[in-house]
């Protein structure tokens, strides 16, 4: 995969994130 | 302190830089104090205080074994019963005095570290570990990529990195966006997708009121894609960050649902636990039934005897209740089962023909199938309580 993919891959993530990420629940910190 | 959160990713990039940048006694007091600080914001004042009374011991007892290896049963003994009151396993709790116990002294990250410590331990006795210093040690310990959960590192290679004998990320552009997108990946796994799946997934606690046997075996389906996706997304931000940082985890997760048998499966979820387990459970209770005069020459029955313990002590470090005994037993059963299919099949049609029969599509996909549809079902147990359990044996007709 060339650099500028990566980079747009890095982007698309991001943009994904800022748009549906959600701090809530934390299951599996609890548990253990 | 949330993963997702700015102090997080604070931490995290000071950390980064401070552990590739900065040389000299600094490099580790500065470590250890951003650990520290990271760990202290999931525990009580009285659980820091067990945490590292905890893992001092465990130092003491790695010297101890050092010096005296015959010594070395005695603190993986002590250590293990010191946890199992620590975590207030219920058999445990049920031998105590009321009041002998307290929840504050379940502290989270307590089954990591163990692991951690008693590999330490058993390591030092055996003249395998170089470099045990307590700084090492408590940095080791303390990593705040693998504090709470996640891949259970080696302190071998968890030195190496840190000495720089070997770095986990090449030096050009490519790999460090490389690792920026790991971390990235885990984030959308863990609050993008893990987070959407849980509304249809049965979780630990929730109770099963009102539910029938299959909605409950379906919710459990679905945990089990709920969990991999919570907790492989987090192994994925840790990684990248400790690539980054110098300092990576193993890797611990490949594509579990695709596993074509039972003992693939276990090499490709939580791999780290499993690698832990084969070499500080398995080994040494396979090569003990071995010298067992009644299993001598019955390399199979010693063996399954063998991953049975080993399925055993994985149930019961998930989880404190009868829930996660039976959650160990079902694995171990499930083991057996194929190791003797298997051992039956490779008498029958030999080591070759064995191996050609793996080789045909639809042993593998009969394989497959068969693994993720008894592994997912096994998720019952780790998320069903043991009262749970017997009102769904009640429903039924158990």
């Amino acid at each position: 995969m060339s650099l500028a993919w990566r980079i747009g891959l890095l982007l698309a993530q991001l943009a994904l994130l800022t748009v549906f990420a959600r701090g809530d629940v934390d299951f599996v910190y609890r548990a253990f | 302190m949330n993963l997702l959160s700015l102090e997080f990713v604070a931490l995290a990039v000071a950390l980064i830089f401070w552990v590739r940048f900065v040389r000299g006694p600094g490099r580790i007091a500065g470590f250890l104090a951003g650990s520290a600080y990271y760990a202290s914001t999931f525990v009580s004042p009285l659980g820091a205080a067990v945490v590292l009374g905890f893992t001092l011991l465990g130092y003491a007892f790695a010297l101890l074994a050092r010096a005296r290896a015959r010594l070395t049963a005695a603190c993986v003994a002590a250590l293990v019963a010191l946890f199992a009151y620590l975590r207030g396993y219920d058999l445990v709790l049920y031998a105590l005095p009321e009041g002998a116990w307290s929840p504050l002294l379940a502290v989270a990250g307590l089954s990591y570290l163990l692991f951690k410590i008693l590999h330490v331990v058993v390591d030092s006795a055996g003249g395998r570990l170089d470099g045990l210093t307590l700084p090492a040690y408590l940095a080791y310990c303390f990593n705040f990529t693998t504090f709470l959960l996640g891949p259970i590192q080696r302190f071998q290679d968890f030195a190496a990195q840190w000495n720089g004998e070997r770095d986990p990320l090449s030096a050009d552009l490519g790999a460090h966006v490389d690792a920026v997108n790991r971390v990235l990946r885990g984030y959308l796994k863990k609050w993008v997708l893990a987070d959407f799946v849980a509304r249809w997934a049965l979780l630990p606690g929730e109770g099963i009121e009102g539910l029938g046997p299959f909605e409950v075996l379906s919710g459990a389906w679905i945990f089990y894609v709920y969990l991999y996706l919570d907790f492989s997304g987090y192994c994925d931000i840790v990684i990248g960050i400790g690539r980054l940082m110098g300092v990576a985890p193993p890797e611990n997760f490949r594509f579990p649902f695709l596993s074509p048998n039972i003992a693939q499966y276990w090499l490709r979820v939580h791999r780290s636990l499993t690698e832990w387990l084969t070499d500080y459970v398995f080994h040494p209770l396979y090569t003990a039934l071995l010298r067992m005069r009644r299993l001598r020459g019955h390399r199979l029955a010693a063996r399954n005897l063998a991953i049975a313990g080993t399925m055993l002590v994985a149930g019961v470090w998930h989880g404190t209740t009868l829930s996660f005994v039976l959650f160990g037993g079902v694995h171990a059963l499930i083991q057996v089962a194929y190791r003797t299919l298997e051992s039956i099949l490779e008498s029958r049609l030999g080591a070759a023909g064995l191996r050609s029969l793996r080789a045909r599509r639809w042993w593998s996909v009969v394989g497959t199938a068969c693994t993720l549809l008894l592994t997912a079902s096994a998720y019952v147990f780790f998320v069903l309580t043991p009262d749970d359990l017997a009102s769904l044996w009640t429903r039924i007709g158990g």
